[in-house]
């Protein structure tokens, strides 16, 4: 732990990481307006003491806007990513650890998930279940578990190559017990500072998925969907965008910085 | 190795199946058909009919699938309900598009994100580094779509250099065609390059810790020769399977660059086909950019046997 | 120095100093886009500009032809316009099509490549003649063959085959005259051939039989030929050199309309800004569909005239008759018409340049008297008693929506609705599946718009006459008062029916208008001749590029 809090940017990225949680959890207290409360003489206002981040074209206050779309923004990712964290390890473990059918069938099935455009898949999804955060965050599980799969599996293997599981497994050890003492840990380190990276895929997918129509529908604020909805005043009321997209960025360098300084410190290789 | 590539070649045969079998059942599951799409929302219901009826939309799912996959296997992925053109062609002639977005793109991701992470992992924990490593999480913090509007306010509107509209087809006139990728693909590639200089990065520091490295420097070689002759060609190994695995990132994110560019690629293609319910284009394009996802993704299965002599393929 | 552009906090603005001088931005003889572009303020970019112009012109082949080009919001889909009553299909394509009898610059139905008509005195035989010497663009003479193939195509295998109900034959009498005859007298056949949506136009006789059924290659009598439609890159038009040019005045789709360019090239660009853009870097010199922001950015540039008018388009609310709270209860519906601030509405989604829309007919129609101009009530505290005596028990209400601007209506709705204690979620769906739910009536309510249509018949008749599939509203008095009023010919007596039926509309409430929206074009000062057309159309007829 002292030797994470060493590096000042892994200390920035902790704390970057807090503030957007912080937000998410505290929106209530924190937002100055009701986020969905149209105003229309407000419009288009100028940041203010009276509207922190300004106001958009509804005259909503885009600072209340952005605290409350960290909530739906940051759960979508941190439930998309625990479910394909959980179900990739789960299915990449087995069938590195397994291998022959077992791992032919299970990659192939990886295959198909992963080559298989994942915005078919999201529109698929919306279509049958109505654009929102539930189908936004099935496309993404879909789209990240054969990612996670892939990975667990390939690192499982290397793993299983090392002379330490060679020797538990000759001194009888049941292969369960094997793979969860021996194989997981290692697995999953490597594996921990990748969901970072994918977590931020997660937090641009769903902006993406807004910009193409598909994100949590109006009006309930999403970072992806205000800043969607604000391209088209970039020049007019730069404001709108902004905003929500310091806030993904911020939180975005936020996961990174603590995914890279979890790296320099749990990396087996260098303990 | 030969027969290693060949049994995978075979195996790519059910995953293709499964694949147009998956599309084939999202689509028939998704709510809207062609004829609503082709007849608007001034259409009475006796029309719809008689167009479903048309294009055979009345007959059992698995009818249709058995006779798209027949007629697929046979060499024929049907003609698109909009334009009486082949739907293979469509794809081919956008197909091109896309790839070139997504081989520049990469390039400008390998050449900015090698250096600036070469560059990281020299000044180590110096002000460049923290500088680098903040300014490659702003590209990957960066949607594409935003980045490419920026990229169009700057370079077509403040500084007219490229122009937005009025594509030229790659065959028409090779080089007045290119204007147009340049911006798409910078909106891509940069975003990537974030990702890549933190790799390179981090799997430069990691050589230049490692024995080999310290022995040349102990030796007393001077520290670029060893960063060049030593350290980046072993560092740079496990990125060949990362660029491999970042390729699909790039053909996902060209459905948005390409709508945002106004690109006639595979990627809007697929958008335009689902919104138009052009079930033979979404079917052929699926194909198509799997198979192009498949053979990548061999090639990096393929790398992970060659550059990690530990792993054994099975 | 009068291309001098100085940036400010992100707005663009003309150096007043300078002195006018031609725009030089728009590109005539075939010269590269790039080269046209270069300004003096812009040296610094010169190296670059220099290269890419030698690039350029290395290898563009120089065409010595007037080229208009034509930003448009999506590409066209379908053109077999006979079956497609998608806007964005004939937006471009009736300049390639035309009509026996289209609509004037006021919706009125007019005499196109007809020469006139005469009714029976019974009321029931429509005599058409036509224009002689109209040529298609296969190089045949439109004739009443012609002619009889087309509308019998129409009436048999269109999407409108219904407005045709009363046709019972259709014959040519002669080359030049065609006869239509009715079972019963109806005051909508006119409306019915110039209905711009899914349109009665002229094509070859057996046209279709020739292209596989589906017209893929369309063959008009327009003053531009098709020529290439690259699917999400381009549809281009060429001068038809045979054109037979109507002297008469130009109105709408009616009089003259001539070819004066040589190519005119619609370019699909999905982002409004990015339209913008292109218009502004004179790659374009028409850009429909564009957003207020944009608009007003461009306002008082020096090369590029923006226009914002109210639109012949209004939006429109309608209540799901086959589901939701609203099927049963009259109350209710007349809560949620009560509790729409329009004017609010205008405000916000138009800018105060739109128009509020009291009833189920355009504003500028001749019908639109008496009570078709009587605001409808907007009153909160009405509205929620309404909401209290009816049988609203607080349940989610579905707003659904037809993708577009309909979406910010659906939103500020759902404001309104929210001040009178009724609470909503927003369907938000992609374009097939919205379009999908509205044609099995799967909704609540449905927020969408009412493009510009020939007569009353077409507003009120459509989707609420029991006949219809789509909202399931039943009312055996609206359905025999607009039966009435398809049956009457008496000018006087069909403005009383119409005036009934509003009033029914308001009583009952199965939908309501809510503002007409604004057509937002900006164009290049450098072409001549364009004028923006409330009904949204574009004419690139009569327009020439210097």
């Amino acid at each position: 732990m002292a030797r994470y809090l060493r590096n000042p940017l892994n200390v920035a990225g902790g704390l970057l990481v807090l503030l957007a949680v912080a937000a998410a959890v505290l929106a209530p207290q924190i937002a100055t307006h009701d986020p969905m409360r149209i105003v229309i003489s407000d419009r288009l206002q100028p940041p203010s003491l009276e509207h922190l981040f300004g106001t958009d074209v509804y005259g909503r206050d885009v600072f209340s806007r952005v605290i409350y779309g960290s909530r739906i923004s940051i759960r979508i990712a941190v439930i998309a990513s625990l479910l394909a964290f959980t179900g990739g390890v789960a299915i990449g473990m087995l069938a590195g650890l397994a291998g022959g059918r077992t791992d032919f069938l299970l990659m192939r099935a990886a295959d198909v998930l992963l080559a298989f455009p994942g915005l078919l898949l999201a529109i698929g999804i919306s279509a049958a279940l109505g654009t929102g955060e539930t189908s936004i965050m099935l496309a993404l599980w879909f789209v990240y578990t054969p990612r996670y799969a892939r990975l667990a599996r390939a690192a499982s293997m290397q793993v299983k190559e090392l002379d330490f599981v060679d020797a538990a497994r000759a001194l009888g050890s049941r292969p369960m017990r094997v793979a969860w003492h021996h194989v997981g840990p290692n697995v999953i380190s490597p594996l921990v500072i990748q969901a970072s990276v994918y977590f931020s895929e997660m937090i641009l997918a769903e902006a993406a998925l807004s910009f193409l129509g598909l994100g949590a529908p109006p009006p309930t604020p999403s970072w992806g969907n205000i800043l969607s909805e604000g391209r088209e005043f970039m020049r007019l009321a730069p404001w709108i965008s902004i905003f929500p997209g310091l806030f993904i960025l911020f939180s975005v360098l936020g996961v990174n910085l603590l995914g890279d300084g979890m790296r320099d410190t749990l990396d087996p290789r260098k303990g | 190795m030969i027969t290693v590539i060949a049994r995978r070649v075979l195996t790519l045969v059910p995953v293709l199946i499964a694949i147009s079998f998956v599309s084939f059942l999202l689509l028939a599951l998704i709510p809207g058909d062609p004829a609503v799409v082709m007849l608007g929302a001034d259409a009475p219901p006796q029309a719809l009919e008689r167009l479903r009826a048309q294009l055979g939309l009345d007959r059992p799912f698995l009818e249709r699938f058995g006779w798209w996959l027949w007629s697929a296997v046979r060499g024929d992925l049907g003609t698109s309900l909009y334009q009486q053109r082949s739907v293979a062609v469509m794809v081919m002639e956008r197909l091109p598009v896309t790839l070139l977005v997504c081989v520049l793109a990469t390039i400008i991701s390998v050449v900015v994100g090698v250096s600036l992470g070469v560059i990281a992992a020299i000044q180590r924990n110096r002000l460049t580094d923290h500088v680098v490593r903040v300014l490659s999480l702003v590209g990957l913090s960066m949607p594409d779509f935003w980045f490419g509007l920026i990229l169009i306010l700057t370079f077509s509107i403040r500084f007219p250099i490229f122009p937005i509209t009025g594509f030229v087809p790659l065959d028409r006139d090779f080089f007045a065609s290119l204007q147009f990728f340049v911006l798409p693909s910078l909106a891509l590639g940069l975003t990537l390059a974030g990702f890549l200089t933190r790799l390179t990065r981090a799997s430069m520091l990691e050589v230049l810790s490692a024995d080999y490295v310290r022995t040349a420097r102990s030796k007393g070689l001077r520290a670029r020769t060893v960063v060049l002759r030593h350290a980046l060609g072993t560092a740079l190994l496990p990125l060949v399977t990362v660029i491999g695995l970042n390729f699909g990132r790039l053909l996902g994110g060209a459905i948005v660059i390409e709508t945002v560019f106004s690109l006639p690629g595979v990627g809007r293609l697929i958008v335009l086909a689902i919104n138009q319910r052009d079930f033979p284009v979404v079917q052929a394009s699926v194909l198509y950019v799997a198979v192009i996802f498949t053979i990548v993704n061999l090639l990096t299965d393929l790398s992970y046997v060659v550059l990690d002599p530990r792993v054994r393929y099975s | 120095m009068s291309d001098v552009y100085v940036a400010e906090g992100g707005f663009i603005t003309h150096d007043c100093t300078s002195i006018p001088r031609k725009p030089r931005h728009t590109t005539n003889k075939g010269e590269s886009m790039i080269t046209l572009r270069r300004t003096t303020a812009r040296r610094r970019w010169s190296g670059v500009l220099a290269l890419a112009t030698l690039l350029s012109t290395v290898f563009t082949v120089a065409q010595a032809q007037d080229v208009l080009r034509v930003a448009t919001r999506l590409d066209i889909a379908n053109v077999d316009l006979h079956l497609t009553t998608n806007f964005d299909d004939r937006l471009p394509l009736l300049a390639v099509y035309e009509f026996l009898i289209g609509i004037d610059a006021n919706g009125v139905p007019a005499p196109v490549l007809a020469e006139d008509w005469v009714w029976a005195d019974d009321g029931l035989a429509l005599t058409i003649n036509l224009r002689q010497g109209v040529m298609f663009h296969n190089g045949n003479e439109m004739t009443s063959a012609d002619v009889v193939y087309s509308l019998e195509r129409v009436r048999n295998e269109g999407p409108r085959s219904s407005e045709f109900n009363q046709v019972t034959e259709i014959v040519a009498v002669d080359d030049y005259t065609v006869e239509i005859r009715l079972s019963e007298p109806t005051a909508a056949l006119l409306g019915a051939l110039a209905n711009p949506i899914a349109p009665a136009v002229m094509v070859p006789e057996g046209e279709a039989e020739r292209q596989g059924g589906t017209i893929s290659r369309p063959i008009g009598t327009g003053p531009f030929q098709f020529d290439e439609w690259l699917p999400d890159q381009y549809l281009r038009v060429t001068k038809f050199e045979d054109y037979a040019v109507d002297d008469r005045p130009t109105s709408g789709f009616a009089g003259r309309r001539e070819a004066l360019v040589d190519v005119v090239e619609f370019r699909p660009v999905t982002e409004s800004t990015v339209r913008a853009a292109a218009l502004e870097n004179g790659e374009v010199h028409i850009a429909s569909a564009l957003s207020f922001p944009d608009f007003s950015r461009l306002e008082g540039h020096a090369d590029v005239i923006v226009e914002m008018i109210p639109s012949a388009t209004f939006g429109d609310v309608r209540f799901g008759f086959r589901q939701g709270a609203f099927a049963d209860d009259v109350l209710l519906r007349r809560a949620v018409i009560m509790a729409t601030n329009k004017d609010e509405i205008v405000e916000a989604l138009t800018w105060g340049q739109g128009q509020v829309a009291h009833s189920g007919i355009p504003f500028f129609s001749p019908f639109a008297v008496g009570i078709h101009e009587v605001p409808e009530t907007y009153d909160l505290e009405a509205a929620r008693e309404l909401v209290a005596q009816s049988n609203y028990d607080g349940q989610e209400i579905l707003i659904s929506y037809t993708p577009g601007i309909w979406r910010e209506m659906a939103v500020i709705m759902q404001s309104h609705l929210a001040d009178i204690g009724i609470n909503t979620r927003i369907d938000s769906l992609e374009p097939g599946s919205s379009l999908q739910k509205w044609q099995t009536g799967a909704f609540d309510v449905f927020v969408t718009g009412l493009s510009l249509r020939p007569d009353p018949m077409n507003y009120y008749m459509p989707f609420w006459h029991s006949e219809s599939t789509t909202t399931g509203y039943s009312n055996a008095e609206y359905d025999r008062l607009n039966e009435e009023a398809l049956g009457e010919t008496d000018m006087d007596r069909r403005i009383a029916l119409y005036q009934a039926i509003e009033e029914l509309r308001r009583d009952d409430a199965p939908w309501y208008p809510l503002v007409h929206t604004t057509e937002t074009v900006g164009y290049s000062r450098a072409i001549e001749g364009f004028e923006p057309w409330s009904a949204g159309y574009l004419n690139v007829w009569n327009v020439s590029v210097p």
